[in-house]
């Protein structure tokens, strides 16, 4: 396979799930996407690096959070939160129930420590958890502890704003 | 009420779909690749134009004072010093090893990388400041000799300008890297000790 056709196969079955990691990363649709260009770039140019790996997705998603990770732009991390909050209190009505449920879970994970932000992107998209502990470089049994304290803090944020 | 079932149900309903293509990806890969190259490309060149130049002056100008060598000397040293700090540059941000290793460990090296940029942009570029204008200062010791007062006066005079504006640009660019540097070593180790087991 040449490293064109492989990188399109990659794109097609990694793209979406790193969009969702940047997204909930970043809160921001823009950003999302300009983070996940990035990181598809970054793969792009290691390709060579990683063309016989088992685990191909486990290298894309090391890029993809270090790419988040390097993403430090603090007034627009602010900017977005209110842009969120925005879309949720005045476009409530013209969004679909589902989108606006959509809106809020993101902006519940927003509420999220950074590597928290990370982890449970992963874990709502169903990622093996010893593949997150690889992505992530924490350890597996510490991993699992802190996806039950991530998990139980989501639900808590998420059931606190539902009210309202 | 909803448990966390309920909100892995919700997450895998969304419609949301990056705007980025696989064809978007190719043309920003073209076109990065081009305009990265291009600018190193510009830069070099520009700062080996300069260089050529310097030399074929020195080569080419008769009586020389040994202040004029040494300006000459301390200038050359400036630019080839300038396009060695780009080229590594430019080498360190192509250095893709750091992207594939751990987060904490990227971290890191975000956080070293910052610190190597700062001290780059601010006390490297006054030293190369001040060498290039010594430079030009012992190269106006021939001009004094060797020309009308006014000539030497003029050249000294716009040295100094020159000086004074360098420096009353540094003190503002410096204020503005440190107050960058802290914020982002704060938001790095914040990240970092999220990494803490």
């Amino acid at each position: 396979m040449n490293k064109e056709a492989l990188f399109k196969d990659i794109f097609k079955s990694n793209s979406k799930k790193i969009y969702h990691l940047c997204y909930g990363y970043t809160g921001d649709d823009d950003a999302a996407n300009d983070l996940m260009q990035e990181t598809f770039l970054k793969v792009w140019q290691n390709l060579d690096k990683f063309r016989n790996q088992a685990l191909i997705s486990t290298w894309i998603y090391r890029i993809a959070v270090n790419t988040c990770l390097s993403w430090l732009r603090v007034e627009k991390r602010q900017a977005k939160d209110k842009l969120t909050d925005n879309i949720i209190e005045t476009k409530g009505e013209e969004i679909s129930e589902k989108n606006e449920q959509v809106a809020l879970l993101y902006k519940c994970i927003s509420k999220l420590e950074e590597t928290e932000r990370i982890i449970i992107s992963m874990v709502l998209d169903e990622i093996p958890y010893a593949e997150i502990a690889e992505i992530s470089g924490v350890s597996e049994g510490n991993l699992r502890v802190k996806i039950h304290r991530i998990k139980s803090k989501l639900t808590e944020i998420y059931n606190r704003y539902e009210r309202f | 009420m909803k448990d966390f079932e309920a909100l892995k149900d919700i997450w895998h309903g969304q419609l949301a779909k990056p705007k980025v293509s696989y064809d978007d990806i190719i043309k920003g890969i073209k076109k990065s690749k081009s305009s990265f190259a291009n600018k190193l490309l510009i830069e070099t060149l520009g700062m080996l134009v300069i260089i050529v130049l310097f030399i074929l002056i020195w080569l080419n100008t008769n009586s020389m004072m040994w202040t004029t060598h040494l300006s000459f000397l301390i200038l050359l040293g400036c630019c080839i010093y300038y396009l060695f700090v780009q080229l590594s540059d430019y080498k360190s941000i192509s250095n893709s090893e750091y992207l594939l290793k751990e987060p904490q460990e990227y971290v890191h090296y975000l956080k070293s990388y910052s610190r190597k940029r700062y001290l780059l942009n601010t006390t490297k570029y006054r030293v190369y400041s001040i060498f290039t204008g010594l430079a030009f200062g012992l190269y106006f010791v021939e001009i004094y000799f060797t020309s009308p007062f006014w000539q030497t006066l003029a050249g000294l005079s716009g040295i100094i300008l020159w000086f004074i504006f360098c420096w009353y640009l540094m003190r503002i660019y410096i204020r503005k890297e440190q107050e960058k540097l802290n914020g982002m070593i704060i938001k790095l180790e914040a990240l970092e000790g999220q990494f803490v087991e």
